[in-house]
């Protein structure tokens, strides 16, 4: 294992859309945090951000990062055919396998980070400390969690795709299919229960009004079961995790790290069930 | 005599296709084996069974006497190097970057030696030049680089010369003959090119179909592909008589045909068989190639 995450993290050190993407964290930090200073310079009246507002913004976009890199990375395994210099050389499958999701996972935590470094040295500077350090410190935690299983399930279709051209494509579409399917249930689950109706009544004289109606009931506030159901995707998704971080929304930590583990487990071990049965060429 | 590797009753299925059937194969040490066989007969099939990247449906090998069951056997892969189809290198890596990634996927404890490697492979003056930039015979060479990190003794190359250039065939045909003979590595290298392959093979075995027609050893070849003329007559009883008193080598191949490994003077051996009452039928002189026994072979065994 040793040996394999050597020399994974040496191809790391040289993978260009790996630094790419860093670079565009450092960037699009920087780019966030400058822009409401150069409009608050410009407009006395404009109400300058909170860094934890700033901060929660990458959330969503940390899991396509991680998407197109691992389907790059573990892709080039197989379009190089290295994989099986792997495998000649008396690795385990097993430990191609796990070797491959921790570089991965590694390289969306660096991303993370990268993306951390300017709210440090320049935001809290510029925009002043968190509000909350627990929150975000919180936060940070569970956004390492998600960014682990994410890269988890991308891993299952990098290794098991052998096309690197399919298994990339197939795991952005994937990507997309979980954060819409987070962010469905987020937006369901954000309906309020009651809402205030009123009714457009135009008097003579072309005047409208707005007749109120008073509280009724939304009908597409959704509840029962079905709310616990919702609820639950919403938690388990790490896509759904990441809309509620990037909304300031209160999260449970500890089940967010729970499920996270789970689905890290869950597809790791499917993917390496399948991977030791796979004819390679 | 000891062997490298040994297959037994190797088979393989893609589904309902059957790629190997019950393939058995021994390639002795320090050979040069070619295994021989047109497209689809089963070599890279062997190959990628041997390499550990597919499982046998049936049937066993060994390597380094070390059995396909046993867990041990990923550790004697460590004493193999391989190329299979196409070099495996990283094409975003220089030569030399490609030989430390392998040296640190090997665990290898230093990178010394790998100037060596790029040295025999003929990559050393090849700097900052990424492989993707490579012609095919140098990345050619760079997978054979690739395979020689961590000093195998067994190296495996399947079709090593397919789209080279006469100049780059030329240069991995050197390169396998230096390994065999300088370092006693044992090679097993699949091929559909024979006359390339009889240049360098001490050993051969013929597939066709997923199976075995023949294994034999070049001299046994040598043998085979023996200028010969192959006679038939009314009887071979004075045949024998007459080809003792010219004093030349033959072979008895049935009651009315024989093989003579000399040049036979038609007129002298027709009298002599003449107070016997026998007649010579017909007369063919055979002079093989590894070309014309190899299609002698599969096209007797499509026909059977």
């Amino acid at each position: 294992m040793r040996n394999l995450l050597s020399a994974n993290f040496a191809k790391l050190k040289k993978d260009k859309f790996f630094w790419f993407a860093f670079l565009l964290m450092i960037l699009g930090s920087t780019v966030q945090l400058i822009a409401p200073m150069i409009e608050a310079a410009q407009d006395p009246d404009f109400k300058l951000p909170a860094l934890d507002a700033v901060f929660v913004q990458y959330y969503p976009l940390i899991g396509g990062l991680c998407a197109i890199f691992t389907g790059l990375f573990i892709g080039r395994e197989y379009s190089d055919g290295t994989m099986r210099n792997k495998i000649i050389a008396g690795h385990s499958r097993s430990v191609i396998y796990v070797s491959n999701f921790v570089v991965g996972t590694a390289a969306g935590w660096f991303l993370n980070i990268a993306w951390i470094i300017p709210m440090l040295l320049v935001g809290v500077p510029c925009l002043g400390m968190f509000s909350s350090l627990f929150t975000i410190a919180a936060y940070t935690l569970v956004s390492f969690f998600m960014t682990a299983a994410l890269t988890a399930v991308f891993t299952v279709f990098a290794i098991l795709i052998t096309n690197k051209t399919n298994s990339s494509i197939s795991i952005i579409c994937a990507f997309l299919f979980l954060l819409m399917l987070g962010s469905g249930c987020y937006n369901q689950l954000s309906e309020p229960e009651i809402i205030q109706r009123g009714d457009f009544v135009v008097e003579e004289g072309g005047n409208v009004n707005i007749e109120k109606l008073g509280p009724q009931r939304n009908p597409a506030y959704v509840g029962g079961n079905a709310r616990k159901l919702l609820t639950f995707v919403r938690d388990f998704l790490p896509t759904g995790q990441a809309i509620q971080m990037a909304n300031e929304e209160k999260i449970d930590p500890p089940i967010m790290l729970a499920y996270s583990s789970v689905i890290m487990l869950l597809s790791t071990c499917a993917g390496i069930t399948v991977f030791r049965k796979k004819d390679l060429k | 005599m000891d062997y490298v590797l040994e297959t037994n009753n190797l088979t393989k299925n893609y589904g309902k296709f059957r790629a190997l059937q019950g393939l058995t194969m021994h390639i002795p040490k320090g050979s040069i084996y070619g295994f021989v066989g047109k497209n689809g007969a089963g070599k890279t099939t062997l190959i990628r069974l041997i390499c550990g990247l597919q499982t046998p449906t049936s049937g066993t090998y060994s390597l380094y006497g070390i059995d396909s069951t046993q867990k041990e056997i990923k550790k004697s892969r460590r004493r193999m190097g391989a190329v299979v189809e196409t070099p495996a290198i990283y094409m975003e890596m220089t030569a030399e970057e490609n030989l430390k990634q392998q040296s640190l996927i090997l665990g290898l404890p230093s990178s010394d030696g790998l100037g060596d490697i790029l040295k025999l492979v003929g990559l050393e003056n090849t700097g900052k030049k990424k492989a993707k930039n490579f012609s095919l015979g140098m990345r050619q060479r760079l997978g054979i680089g690739i395979a020689l990190v961590g000093d195998p003794d067994f190296l495996v190359l399947d079709e090593p010369i397919n789209g080279l250039d006469p100049q780059g065939i030329i240069e991995i045909r050197e390169l396998i003959l230096k390994l065999n003979r300088e370092r006693n590595i044992t090679v097993l290298i699949s091929s559909h090119i024979l006359d390339e392959l009889s240049r360098l093979a001490t050993h051969y075995g013929i597939i066709d179909g997923g199976c075995m027609v023949k294994e034999l050893s070049g001299e046994e070849l040598e043998a085979a592909c023996r200028k010969k003329v192959h006679i038939t007559v009314t009887s071979t009883t004075p045949l024998c008589a007459a080809l003792d008193e010219l004093g030349v080598e033959y072979k008895i191949t049935s009651q009315t045909e024989a093989d003579i490994f000399a040049k036979v003077n038609v007129s002298r051996l027709a009298q002599k068989l003449a107070p016997y009452g026998c007649e010579i039928l017909s007369m063919q002189e055979q002079d093989e190639s590894l070309e014309g026994y190899y299609m002698s072979l599969v096209g007797g065994s499509r026909n059977a």
